[in-house]
């Protein structure tokens, strides 16, 4: 502490016993604290004083025993004019340099693009992986339940056509040799998730009717269950799952709103609906799949097959039978036009995954 | 913007009013009667609240979240030091090793109930007990944590409401979870009896909804009536009837933007179809940024004359002891373009402009409310003497936690 008397200072003392308050001039010097507030002459030892965390525009506070506080008149005294030590110096000085300022800007975007691109990806990961296959089991099944009724109707593909598909299935589960047995269920879905198919967390394999009408043969269905199978051998379900909830619970907390947590598990079916996979997860899946059918001894143009019914605005030749004709059929599907192609929206990238299993094909 | 002193708004620092300027500030005006009117002020700076805000969610974001209690103090303190009342500023003391602790215990509970939700759903209904057993106690220690390391003129406020007097007052709200969760059954019963089911889910919302105003007044009065600055206890004469009328006007006026955006939204979708035949992903886009828009510009409506409507009612319903009377005049058409202009700087800026949105609503909010004193200010103040149950120290020992409420 300086010896050097300083000028003195003017505030507003209020004693912490009443809030009436006096104007007050002090000074500091020799490491006592003295004033004259009002009619009053007031001492205290330096040691005694707490001094508040400086901020921008806000008065200094010195904070003397028994809840008495002198607030500096003028905004602009800090500590270092007074010859006082105070907290948090470091933090004030970072936010009144502008270098500092413009850092942290940069420095908070990068962080939240590292965070979406890489960070909670790799988190997402490692957690999925440490996730017992029976937690997993219980998310998909009550997933499940709760989307059979809005989403989901009973099936209504022919029991034979039903076994065949099983027989493929099981074929190609056999090979697959993962931890847990998959299971097929068949489910119909007219409008909200079309010609689709879903690897449900736990290891369930979901085909919708429309996906099987929707292709030429029962070993297109079986090169999409091999896909599946895929995302269900990488995990890809619970990892997405998990980087979902992991953002929105990161984007909570940095602007201060922890209501915006929302749980998994009522999450879950909303997100399993919409779920976007991303392009090397697809390209993952379907690496997966080109193996797998090779081992059936199936090709893996198939899978390109598959995609191209999926995705082509004519009708199959089931679609327009069941329609009259192939026009007819053509028509209802250019009039649904407005709705997306419910296939597209979850796994982009379309064209250039049929490019790639004809190659691999070849 | 949960940064802004939202106790200033429900309890004390409501209890007075001034200019911000350093060098002449004066004492509110004096009228004729002796009493003085005295404006509440706020001379925050978007730009150097944002410096603040940047540079501490930057130390927040290298510490994993350790540096969060510092920063909710530094930011706090930016607010209740900007707020003015006559010649005084406010002031917030909350320990952040306090916060620290509280925020760490929040979070572990908050990992049990996740892991326990996901992993162990038969653990529902016990989860939800533990919970509503223990929401009223929290709630309780938030506020009192809250209104003890805030305080004016030297003084402290205080909060002196129990975990009684908060479960006595947010009972139904605790009954519709319960009725929710037992009422649910199990999802077949949903495809077997649809209509059953939703008409029993429509049963317990409706109750719910018919209640919520009720429980709304009763928080509102508890934290007004059992709080106190220095030794002087506020007081409410708030009536359930009006906040029932808030509600119900709320919910009518938030229907003019809902069916004004769907009857657009409908005859759009027709010329968009028409129009768009083919491409699907432009016809989506669109209609998806209208629902948004519609969505938006109904819960900024409600929200709007909810908030003002709400703070005018509870503050000019509240006077402090027999010395002060309080009163706030928000405007909700104000309120409503001051939340647009906010929700598109926020949107447009990815999250930057959030200091600038929050300045600008605690400046319009606080410079609304007033506080008519039966007495020159000095005078008043000078009879105002502090309650040794308000330092406010023995609960920063306790966990700060601390609630939006």
């Amino acid at each position: 502490m300086s010896s050097i008397p300083q000028s003195t200072c003017a505030a507003h003392w209020f004693d912490g016993r009443n809030g009436a308050g006096t104007d007050a001039e002090l000074a500091i010097a020799d490491g006592i604290l003295r004033a004259r507030a009002g009619e009053r002459h007031l001492e205290f030892s330096m040691a005694d004083v707490r001094t508040s965390a400086p901020i921008k525009g806000v008065p200094l506070r010195l904070c003397v025993p028994d809840g008495g506080v002198f607030v500096m008149t003028d905004v602009a005294v800090d500590p270092q004019a007074l010859g006082v030590a105070a907290p948090q110096g470091f933090v004030h000085r970072l936010e009144g340099t502008p270098v500092a300022v413009v850092f942290a800007v940069a420095a908070v975007i990068a962080f939240g693009v590292v965070a979406y691109r890489v960070a909670i990806p790799w988190l997402g990961g490692k957690i999925a992986e440490r996730v017992p296959i029976e937690a997993e089991v219980t998310l998909g099944t009550a997933a499940l339940a709760s989307l059979d009724g809005f989403v989901f109707g009973p099936t209504t593909l022919p029991a034979e056509q039903r076994a065949e598909l099983q027989a493929r299935f099981d074929r190609l589960v056999d090979l697959a040799h993962l931890p847990r047995q998959p299971q097929l269920v068949f489910r119909s879905s007219q409008r909200l998730f079309g010609a689709n198919a879903l690897a449900l967390p736990g290891g369930t394999v979901l085909v919708t009717d429309q996906l099987v009408e929707r292709t030429d043969s029962l070993d297109e269905v079986a090169a999409v269950f091999a896909h599946e199978l895929g995302h269900i051998a990488h995990r890809h379900t619970m990892r997405r799952l998990l980087e979902q909830s992991a953002s929105w619970l990161i984007l909570g907390a940095v602007l201060n709103d922890v209501s915006g947590i929302g749980s998994l598990a009522a999450a879950a079916p909303a997100l399993l609906i919409r779920l976007s996979f991303s392009r090397q997860d697809e390209e993952e899946a379907d690496d997966y799949a080109f193996m797998l059918l090779s081992q059936a001894g199936l090709s893996p143009s198939l899978l390109a097959d598959s995609l191209e019914a999926i995705s082509s605005p004519e009708c199959s030749k089931v679609e327009a039978a069941a329609k009259g004709s192939a026009e007819k059929c053509s028509r209802v599907r250019r009039g649904r036009a407005a709705l997306p192609p419910a296939y597209l929206s979850t796994h982009p990238d379309i064209q250039a995954r049929i490019a790639r299993a004809r190659a691999v094909a070849n | 913007m949960s940064d802004a002193p939202s106790q200033i708004l429900v309890t004390g620092p409501a209890a007075s009013a001034a200019n911000a300027t350093t060098d002449t500030v004066p004492l509110g005006t004096l009228q004729a009667n002796g009493r003085s009117h005295l404006q509440l002020a706020f001379t925050g700076v978007a730009g150097d609240y944002f410096r603040i805000w940047i540079v501490n969610l930057l130390l927040t974001l290298i510490t994993v979240g350790l540096w969060s209690p510092w920063a909710k103090v530094r930011k706090r303190r930016y607010f209740y030091g900007h707020t003015w009342l006559a010649d005084a500023n406010f002031e917030y003391h909350g320990n952040p090793v306090a916060i620290l602790r509280g925020r760490l215990i929040a979070a572990a509970a908050i990992g049990v109930y996740w892991i326990f939700e996901n992993l162990v759903p038969s653990a529902g209904p016990w989860l939800l007990a533990v919970l509503l057993c223990g929401a009223p106690w929290i709630i309780a220690r938030s506020l009192a944590f809250n209104a003890a390391n805030s305080s004016h003129r030297g003084l402290r406020f205080r909060f002196s409401g129990t975990q009684r007097d908060v479960a006595l007052a947010i009972w139904p709200l605790a009954l519709w979870l319960v009725a929710l969760v037992a009422g649910s059954g199990d999802t077949l019963d949903f495809i077997e009896h649809p209509a059953r089911f939703f008409g029993q889910l429509a049963a317990i919302n409706a109750t719910f909804f018919a209640m919520y105003p009720y429980a709304v007044a009763q928080i509102r009065r508890l934290t007004v009536g059992k709080s106190a600055w220095g030794d002087q206890a506020f007081s409410t004469t708030m009536r359930t009837g009006s906040v029932y009328s808030i509600y119900l006007i709320g919910v009518a006026v938030s229907f003019v933007p809902l069916v004004l955006g769907s009857v657009v939204g409908f005859f759009m979708g027709m010329l968009v179809g028409a129009i768009a035949v083919g491409h699907a992903a432009l016809a989506v886009t669109i209609a998806t940024i209208f629902v948004a828009f519609v969505s938006a510009s109904t819960f900024i409506v409600w929200t709007a004359y909810n908030r003002s409507r709400m703070t005018n009612l509870v503050l000019s319903t509240s006077r402090l002891s027999n010395i002060a009377k309080l009163n706030s005049a928000i405007s909700a058409s104000v309120l409503a373009k001051l939340y647009a202009l906010n929700l598109i700087a926020i949107v447009c800026s990815c999250g930057l402009l959030i200091p600038w949105a929050a300045v600008r609503i605690t400046r319009y909010r606080l410079q609304a409310i007033s506080v008519e004193i039966e007495a020159p200010l000095a005078t008043v103040t000078a009879m105002v003497t502090q309650d040794p149950r308000a330092t406010g120290e023995e609960l920063s020992e306790m966990f700060g936690i601390d609630l939006a409420l």
